[in-house]
């Protein structure tokens, strides 16, 4: 469908790729995403949990060790094309017997 | 005048000046370090938002075959520089869950882990650990973290070899079997790798799971040797692990240099309910202080807090320093009688030894010898009388020291409880505001105050001040 960035860049004179490759895996399944750089990873999260039927608050987004908000980019995280979003559970604590 | 006497009043003279000095000295000793106030600054930190239209199509494919080519970890030269637009993130979509406070720790927080610290017996998730802990970071250390410190609940070991070198410390909130502890990992800074260690702070120390996950963790790290199991307070029930964690932390960073290489002391007691108070205060005053209003339309009812727990916990601590405050000004007094006592004695016994004094100089003691030597001594004995009643005022003073350094910190701890009490009470405020119940706190502080007035326990030999202090010294830490 949507095709590999030849239609130029829009703001600056730079040479990226207006579409990166990002690859989310969860240690268990990789899935590979085509994205444009200022793309909302929110849309990117809610699709890779769709997919594998996880709730969104359930797990955790790794860019590099950090934390990728809704509302980041590609853009803003300075992301290259070919890298990886890793997935985390949502770890949660206080402990008791029964649980 | 016999050089006697002047030697006598000079050694009087000099452990006076020395003992006020000493006074001084302690009274202005006896202050417990202020709590920093919420930061103001450093917010919004990670929170990182953009303008671009997101108008366009989802162009993401999905495979599931994986390709076998290595990802860059490279970063790209910033050349597209992103356009920062404080609350342009209202007209997102995913604004309504959540909670409106500036994201610490890179976390924003929903509506969901506001209301795990709001419950009493709430578990705590990594977003909520990793945004208190953020929070604490920038209370201390403003918007500049220490290079040489690496805070993480989300921390991938195996990334450990890309972290800067400046890195010494990671403090590491980890989960094991649904427990949350502290893992302190102390980066060997030299080539030698002799001395890298990793400290767990557990404070349910009858599950094992984290230190076997902890010296996994020590060995991707690439130290060799044991987890060092640190003694800590522990928690006695089976929801408090995650504040526990949270008091480490804070205990940690407060105590935190550069260039420290060995570990703060770590085994500070705690009231875990106090830890939650002041997060979710902080909570409240932050999200009030932020200019989102969305929440006002998507805010829950706020679960009921246990309101008989807080105010025996309350009570408990406003009674006791009430207590330590009364037998302080009691122990005063009985010191100042004494010390008074002491004074004019030595004044009237200097008199009388003047007098005495001047009496035999105007006399002739070789025509009257028996009067001469009846005036020796009663000379004699007006020495005496000097010394006992100087040694006594002296006694007074260096007890008047001891209580005026236990008032010092007694002050601190009054003053620390009416700050936690104010936060009490402004938590209750907020809940009897949504309509849950009504919360009379200032009757019991009353009632207390009334105690005060019945409390006259010290003895009069002012033994128990010693005692007293010592009582009253440990007390500031359990609200830090």
């Amino acid at each position: 469908m949507a095709d590999n960035a030849e239609n130029g860049t829009p703001g600056g004179g730079d040479d990226q790729p207006e579409h990166l490759n990002i690859k989310v895996t969860d240690n268990n399944n990789e899935v590979f995403f085509k994205i444009k750089r200022s793309t909302k990873l929110e849309k990117l999260m809610n699709a890779f949990c769709e997919r594998q039927g996880k709730t969104p608050h359930s797990v955790r987004f790794l860019f590099e060790g950090q934390r990728v908000q809704k509302t980041d980019t590609p853009e803003t995280l300075d992301m290259a094309d070919g890298d990886t979003l890793e997935v985390h559970q949502e770890q949660i604590g206080g402990f008791s017997e029964g649980k | 005048m016999s050089p006697e006497i002047r030697r006598k009043s000079s050694v009087v003279a000099a452990p006076q000046e020395g003992l006020a000095e000493m006074i001084r000295g302690m009274g202005s000793k006896a202050q417990v370090p202020e709590t920093p106030s919420p930061a103001t600054t450093g917010q919004g930190v990670f929170a990182s938002t953009s303008q671009h239209h997101i108008d366009d199509d989802i162009t993401f494919h999905l495979s599931l075959s994986p390709t076998p080519t290595r990802p860059s970890t490279t970063p790209m030269a910033p050349e597209h520089g992103s356009s920062p637009a404080p609350h342009s993130s209202l007209s997102a979509g995913g604004a309504q869950d959540r909670f409106p406070v500036p994201s610490h720790g890179g976390v924003n927080l929903t509506y969901r882990e506001r209301d795990m610290l709001r419950d009493p017996e709430g578990w705590l998730n990594d977003s909520i650990i990793d945004w208190c802990t953020g929070l604490l970071l920038a209370q201390y250390f403003g918007s500049k973290p220490p290079r040489t410190l690496c805070l993480s609940s989300c921390l991938h070991f195996p990334q450990v070899a890309k972290l800067p070198l400046s890195v010494a410390w990671i403090v590491h909130p980890m989960v094991a079997s649904k427990h949350w502890t502290l893992v302190l990992v102390r980066l060997p800074q030299n080539k030698a790798r002799d001395d890298g260690a990793v400290f767990l702070l557990n404070s349910l120390s009858t599950i094992k799971a984290p230190v076997e996950k902890a010296q996994g963790i020590m060995d991707s790290c690439g130290i060799a040797g044991q987890v060092e199991v640190v003694p800590c307070p522990q928690q006695t029930n089976g929801h408090d692990c995650g504040l526990f964690v949270l008091h480490f932390v804070d205990m940690f960073l407060r105590q935190f240099e550069d260039n420290t290489r060995s570990l703060p002391f770590l085994n500070i007691p705690m009231k875990p309910f106090l830890v939650r108070t002041q997060f979710v205060s902080q909570l409240n005053t932050t999200a009030k202080s932020h200019p989102f209003d969305s929440f006002q339309l998507t805010d829950p009812p706020p679960p009921p807090l246990d309101f008989d727990k807080l105010k025996d916990n309350l009570d408990d601590f406003f009674q006791t320093s009430t207590k330590a405050s009364a037998t302080c000004i009691a122990t005063k007094a009985v010191l100042d009688a004494q010390l008074r006592r002491g004074e004019d004695g030595e004044e009237a016994a200097n008199q009388r030894l003047q007098s005495a004094f001047s009496a035999f100089g105007r006399m002739r003691p070789i025509a009257n010898k028996d009067e001469s030597k009846a005036a020796r001594a009663r000379i004699q004995q007006y020495m005496n009388d000097q010394e006992a009643a100087a040694t006594e005022s002296e006694i007074a003073r260096h007890r008047l020291g001891f209580v005026r350094r236990a008032e010092g910190i007694t002050a601190a701890v009054l003053g620390r409880v009416e700050h936690v009490l104010a936060q009490g009470r402004e938590a209750m405020n907020s809940v009897a505001a949504a309509g849950t119940k009504e919360m009379p706190v200032e009757n019991s502080l009353s009632d207390s105050v009334a105690k005060e007035n019945g409390l006259e326990t010290l003895g009069e030999d002012g033994r128990a001040d010693a005692t007293l202090s010592k009582r009253v010294k440990r007390k500031p830490s359990n609200y830090s």
